[in-house]
């Protein structure tokens, strides 16, 4: 077609200018790459999958019209599409390149797809131009010409033609057209009503050139035929030499040209005439399952040509899927006996990797036996047994770096590797979570990943590429492993979009808890009254009484004293104290053990020391007043202090006035020490020995700052689960009643039992703590839960679904088959107990022996015998299924057997609770993913859980929505780690919800007008007869139900009757900007989640964490600690601001944060973040959305 | 002048592995894709080492060595066999044959460029850098 003239001011804004069209967010953190996608292209993507999902709706009903009309739809819009390119091209504008390239990749697919499902409905997607369309359909004619043994009519050639679902309405009239242009050339004879080839050469069209020649346009196409770029292999073979061209010849970045390059690929893809494809497996690229910036990562993977390239993406945004799409491409080209390898942290990753290649809905859904999973020992014996070698292999980095080690761990061997990865014939890898591996470049897995790099920079291999979790710390290091970091996504798009939800990130300063503060204050009265007492009876007479005792038994007392228990020379270190002693003149609080040392030689009470000083008989008033004092602050501190054995000494009797004689002992014992405290505790100082104890045992206030947090979510806004990160500390329910006090993850899950609203479950990598109860406990809730959930359901679809992976067994019998295994494998399940290793004959003889004789019952031919062929458990992937279930299996038994022990909690109540140990090796890596299942699971009570640092990584819960780091420790690798575990997006935001929001943020995509560029004779024809569908910017009845639902959820009965009547109408036009930021918001609070994420900062002791600034008269962050939030971004909850620094994570007080009492942070918190998810979801919309337009109309109708 | 290796094989991609890892250690590597090609390109090519695979159509490992000893002979190339079998018994013919040494698939490129150095050193020839 030659190209039409069009409005090129016009077309420009509608594209650029949309109100999605605002240049990348200078805050979202993208390295410089190949062409950081502007995000408007997602419009595209939107009106393509709307467009999409209405042809497989008609396609469903047989409306043959609708999907017609669907598919010119998208055509024409491809068109007009294509023509802006080109003018881009022209002019050399690079932002209008990159939108144009993206919008017609996103456009390509789903009129490729059409095409593929419905052939007899759908022309043939060409991108060629009139005149190449032309000669191609000659190419066939000659073909079907050549394949028949004799002459044909022309029916019959038209029939065949047909046939081959290459030419749509092929009329016999086009085809004589053609066939007379080859008969005047001498090509074909007619005999009578019959054609016949003649021997004459025939040139068929070069579809690399002709693809090229109709993508350009013919004036474009020129200016690079001349330069020697006549297809698109010249292209990509002589790429150096085309970015310079292409820089030249358009002004811009050799970045823009490998946009090009891929977009180019993936549009003029060649179509496959006829020939079956090798490899079986789904079309994810085609499909409109990828999301838009999953569909970044494919085209820059590609776009790299696949050598090196590494993509750092946030947890929970698929980087599974964009492996998939990589592999499908590979899959075109891959024969057979090569290989593509994976190579994954953990046994977890494998199966997930399993999952979505072989039988999730959305994957590429290969048969089961075109998968290896194991090691490249299992590899070898697995490829003799069968003599098959599958396409697909997922491994561990670890499994393939013990290979050959002598000792079988931790070695690495690279001669093992190379004959393995030679024998296996890899071709292409994929590096999965690169992050772990850098995390220690000397371990083994960082050598395995230097190998394959090496490789592929040599040749060796044709593709690799990386994928890294959000990990800044590592960046330096993927070079070093021979990776090239070319594109980080950037978290704020997709947390804008709900694909990761959106957070908002608190500093809580914690001090003391209420009672500690009256503690201490009545401690510090008591250490006023020791300085009475110390005056009263006199330095010199105490010192002067201290020397007249033998140095050896002194020394002997101030070992049961514990001095200077931690020196090698104790006794030297005393006795040289001891001598400074001698010539004090003043007593500081640290030298009161001479006091004490004396009183005891002396055996002298408080009252007899005094009257020995003062050399009196009657007790001085003096000395009185003091005691009559200090017996008040014993009261108070008798119902404040917690801890048995103070509260003991709190009790003695005659303080002050009696001294319990007592000899110290020799060996030192522990019980010596406590008896000697004992007797003392009816002295002034030697009770004080005891009280300052507390000192060390101060952490109540941060176990009540955490609580706080817990009790003002759960009274801000729906709380679906808390995690709890904290030091790892065991409890020690060995002995009778554990008594864990407050610190790290053994105190917080102290404190949190008997809180009936809690079900705290505590995972340390060696145990897992649960509250007791009498009634349905906790361990056979999730014993329970592991046959039915994981085992039953989970584990039994998964094999159900590699089994009859791409088996053609009639629907019916294969819901029939999936009824009857479900049975059959529940009533097995059911009756598991005590299971201590995997029972693969039992399995075989309770469930797969039935399940193939019921497929004998079903009579189904030949798939039945695949199907049984299938059954056997010495296919790999199966023999890893059956190990799995059994893992799990084994871990049930674990529940079923927990111990019950006891704890004294710090106030003195004694609970009781479940322990559980966690097993070793692989299946502990099973335990930890259980946890996030565990406290995922609707069915299961748990609400907080607390973890240590094993929960940084690799495990993954969707539910919760308040994060606290109790650490207080600030490590930004943890944090970041952390943080991806409590942002998931929930499972109900999904498409429908996405497409909701790309629609009120996007833009009205104006209506589709003119003709189409360059789209096959036939195409334009059929397009002339269909009625332009009235694509206006008006919502579906569905999406406005959803817009009225999260509308209402927010605002309950203070609807605004205007919007309600506005969203009823449903024009996007009729919004005002305010009006759809808002509306989104509504949706993305309906259908995701906030997360709330509290930083603990220490605001007490030597190493608070907190400073005065007198400046701005406000509380920071230690310098030392804000320094850790330079890089970190997120939005302000309080003020909406999209930032960074301390500022994104502001700290919450209300005077002085070193008061910040865990009671007044409740009132403080709700009063402070009532209904600041709103403001926090706009706030990260507001980030990425920087000049949000009116929208725009057009006499069609905007989309 | 670089040392020059014919490698024949009729697996097109074991041959790519080959001429990359051999390349990359200083070699200039000539390849065959079957046993008759083989013969007529180490007869041209007159290598320094040859590398032959056992398994091939038309001529096997054995008999492009036995001609090509013929043809050759002192000036036989030192010649590595390239076997899926561990028997002894292949190995003894690939050695009666004349086979300087035999590696058996798959193997580790590592592994290959070092018994090529044992065989030149037999041979008594510099092997510090593969080079002449």
């Amino acid at each position: 077609m030659d190209e039409e003239p069009f409005d090129v001011e016009e077309e420009v804004s509608t594209i650029v200018n949309s109100p999605r069209m605002e240049p990348l967010s200078a805050l979202s953190c993208v390295i410089p790459a190949a062409g950081a996608p502007p995000r408007n292209y997602w419009v595209a993507h939107n009106f393509a999958s709307r467009l999409h999902n209405d042809f497989i709706r008609h396609r469903e009903n047989g409306n043959q019209k609708g999907m017609v009309q669907c598919f010119y739809l998208l055509a024409r819009y491809y068109g007009r599409t294509l023509g802006i390119l080109r003018d881009a091209l022209r002019r050399g504008n690079e932002e209008l390149i990159n939108a144009a390239l993206r919008n017609l990749v996103i456009l390509h697919q789903p009129l490729y797809f059409m095409r593929e499902v419905a052939p007899t409905t759908i022309p043939l997607v060409l991108t060629l131009n009139k005149h190449t369309s032309e000669h191609f359909f000659r190419d066939i004619l000659m073909e079907v010409l050549s394949d028949a043994d004799s002459p044909i009519t022309l029916e019959t050639l038209t029939e065949h033609t047909k046939e081959s679902h290459l030419i749509h309405q092929m009329e016999n009239q086009i085809v004589v057209a053609h066939l007379n242009n080859l008969i005047s050339r001498g090509h074909i004879r007619q005999i009578g009503e019959k054609y016949r080839i003649e021997n004459i050469p025939y040139n068929h069209l070069n579809i690399d050139h002709a693809n090229l020649e109709a993508f350009l346009g013919s004036t474009l196409y020129r200016e690079f035929e001349g330069n020697g770029f006549l297809g698109l292999s010249d292209i990509v073979n002589r790429k150096n030499a085309f970015k310079n061209f292409f820089q030249r010849f358009s002004g811009c970045s050799p970045e823009m040209a490998e946009l090009f390059i891929a977009a180019a690929t993936e549009i003029t893809r060649p179509i496959q005439l006829g020939r079956s494809q090798l490899w079986q497996h789904a079309d994810i690229i085609g499909s409109p399952y990828p999301r838009p910036y999953q569909r970044d990562a494919y085209a820059i993977f590609k776009g790299y040509g696949y050598q090196g390239a590494l993509i750092e993406a946030p947890t929970g945004s698929g980087k599974t899927l964009m492996g998939l799409m990589c592999i499908q491409d590979w899959l075109r080209t891959l024969s057979r006996g090569e290989s593509v390898l994976i190579l994954v942290p953990t046994s977890n990753y494998v199966q997930q990797w399993v999952a979505e290649t072989c039988y999730k809905d959305i994957g590429l859904k290969m048969p089961i036996d075109e998968i290896f999973t194991g090691t490249p020992g299992t590899y070898e014996a697995e490829r003799r047994r069968t003599g098959a070698a599958p396409p697909i292999l997922i491994m561990t980095y670890t499994s393939l770096a013990q290979l050959g080690s002598p000792t079988g761990k931790g070695g690495f061997d690279k001669g093992s590797i190379e004959k393995f990865l030679q024998a296996s014939n890899v071709q292409y890898v994929i590096l999965d979570e690169v992050h772990k591996v850098a995390d220690n470049m000397n371990n083994v897995s960082a050598n395995v990943a230097r190998l394959l790099t090496e490789w592929l920079h040599d040749g060796s291999l044709r593709g690799l590429l990386g994928f890294s979790g959000t990990a800044e710390t590592y960046r330096d290091r993927f070079p070093l492993l021979g990776l090239q970091l070319v594109y980080v996504m950037p978290p704020a798009d997709l947390i804008a979009y709900g694909f990761v939800a959106p957070f908002a990130e608190l500093g809580i300063p914690f001090s003391y808890s209420d009672r500690e503060k009256r503690v201490l204050e009545l401690l510090d009265q008591y250490k006023e009254q020791i300085k009475a007492f110390i005056d009263l009876v006199g330095v010199q007479h105490l010192v002067d009484s201290f020397k007249t005792f033998p140095m050896a038994q002194r020394v002997l007392l101030g070992k049961h004293l514990d001095m200077y228990e931690s020196q090698r020379d104790q006794e030297g270190a005393i006795r040289k104290r001891f001598s400074a002693w001698e010539q004090m003149k003043e007593i500081s609080l640290n030298d009161l053990n001479m006091v004490v040392i004396t009183q005891t030689m002396k055996q002298m009470s408080d009252e007899a020391l005094v009257k020995d000083a003062l050399r009196v008989s009657e007790t001085p008033n003096e000395f009185k007043d003091i005691i009559s004092i200090l017996n008040a602050v014993r009261e108070e501190l008798r119902e404040l202090v917690y801890f048995p054995d103070l509260s003991l000494r709190l009790d003695s009797e005659g303080y002050g006035y009696t001294f319990t004689p007592i000899e110290p002992q020799q060996p030192v014992t522990r019980k010596a020490k406590q008896d000697l405290k004992d007797a003392l505790a009816s002295t002034i100082i030697g009770l004080y020995n005891s009280l300052r104890n507390f000192y060390f045992r101060i952490g109540e206030g941060r176990l009540d700052t955490i609580n706080s947090i817990i009790e003002a979510e759960y009274s801000l806004r729906p709380v679906s689960g808390v995690i709890v990160f904290d030091n790892a500390k065991r409890i020690k329910w060995e002995e009778d009643v554990a008594a864990p006090g407050y610190s790290g993850i053994a105190g917080v899950f102290a404190q949190m039992l008997g809180d009936n609203r809690l079900v705290p479950l505590a995972a340390l990598s060696s145990e897992v703590y649960m509250p007791w109860s009498s009634e349905n406990p906790l361990p056979h809730q999730i014993s329970r839960f592991i046959k039915e959930e994981i085992m039953i359901r989970e584990l039994g679809d998964s094999f159900f679904g590699l089994v009859t992976s791409r088996i053609a067994i009639p629907r019916d019998r294969l819901n029939e088959l999936r009824d009857f295994f479900n049975d059959t494998l529940s009533h097995y399940v059911s009756g598991l107990h005590g299971v201590g290793s995997k029972r693969p004959s039992e399995l075989n003889r309770r469930v797969l022996t039935k399940l193939a004789h019921r497929i004998n019952q079903l009579n189904l031919g030949r798939p039945g015998q695949l199907l049984k062929a299938r059954l056997s458990l010495r296919n790999n992937v199966l023999r890893r299924w059956v190990d799995n279930f059994y893992d799990y299996a084994i871990l049930s038994r674990y529940f079923d057997e927990a111990h019950e022990a006891r704890l004294r909690q710090a106030n003195g109540k004694v609970q009781r609770f479940y322990v559980v140990k966690m097993p070793g090796g692989e299946k502990k890596l099973l335990m930890y993913n259980l946890m996030s299942r565990v406290f995922d699971a609707t069915s299961l009570p748990v609400n907080v859980i607390i973890v240590s640092s094993w929960a940084r990584t690799g495990w993954n819960v969707i539910k919760p929505n308040v994060l606290i780091d109790a650490t207080a420790t600030r490590d930004v690798t943890a944090w970041q780690q952390l943080r991806g575990r409590a942002m998931r997006a929930r499972r109900s935001w999904d498409k429908s919800a996405y497409e909701l929001i790309t629609l009120l943020l996007g833009t009205q995509v104006k209506g589709i007008r003119g003709s189409a560029y360059d789209l096959p004779a036939d195409v334009l024809a059929d397009a002339q007869s269909v009625n332009d569908v009235q694509y206006v910017d008006v919502l579906r009845q569905p999406e406005r139900r959803l817009l009225f639902d999260s509308y209402r959820n927010g605002r309950g009965d203070e609807s605004d009757p205007v919007l309600v009547e506005k969203i009823n109408e449903g024009w996007l036009s009729g919004f005002t900007q305010e009006e759809r930021e808002s509306l989104a918001a509504d949706l993305m609070l309906y259908k995701n989640k906030v997360t709330h994420i509290f930083e603990l900062v220490k605001a007490y002791g030597t190493t608070k964490q907190v400073v005065y600034n007198r400046a701005t008269r406000m509380w920071t962050r230690t310098e030392q600690i804000a320094l850790k939030h330079m890089h970190e971004y997120s939005v302000n909850p309080f003020t909406g601001v999209y930032s960074s620094g301390e500022e994104h994570a502001p700290l919450l007080y209300a005077q002085d944060p070193r008061d910040n009492s865990p009671s007044s942070l409740v009132g403080l918190l709700y009063e402070r973040m009532v209904n600041r998810d709103k403001v926090i979801v706009k706030g990260w919309i507001r980030a990425v959305i920087t000049d949000f337009a009116e929208p725009k109309t057009s006499e069609t109708g905007g989309l | 002048m670089p040392y020059k290796i014919v490698a024949i094989d009729d697996d097109a991609d074991l041959l790519r592995l080959v001429r990359i890892k051999l390349t990359k250690e200083g070699f200039e590597v000539v390849t065959a894709v079957d046993g008759e090609e083989g013969v007529s390109t180490v007869l041209r090519e007159k290598p320094d080492i040859m590398i032959v695979d056992v398994m091939m159509p038309k001529k096997d490992g054995y008999q492009v060595l036995t001609e090509v000893r013929e043809k050759m002979g002192k000036k036989t190339p030192v010649a590595i066999m390239l076997t899926a079998r561990a028997e002894t018994k292949d190995i003894v013919k690939g050695l009666e044959t004349g086979a300087d040494d035999y590696i058996t698939k798959p193997f580790s490129p590592r592994e290959l460029i070092e018994r090529i150095n044992v065989a030149m050193l037999k041979r008594g020839k510099d092997v510090i850098s593969f080079k002449k």
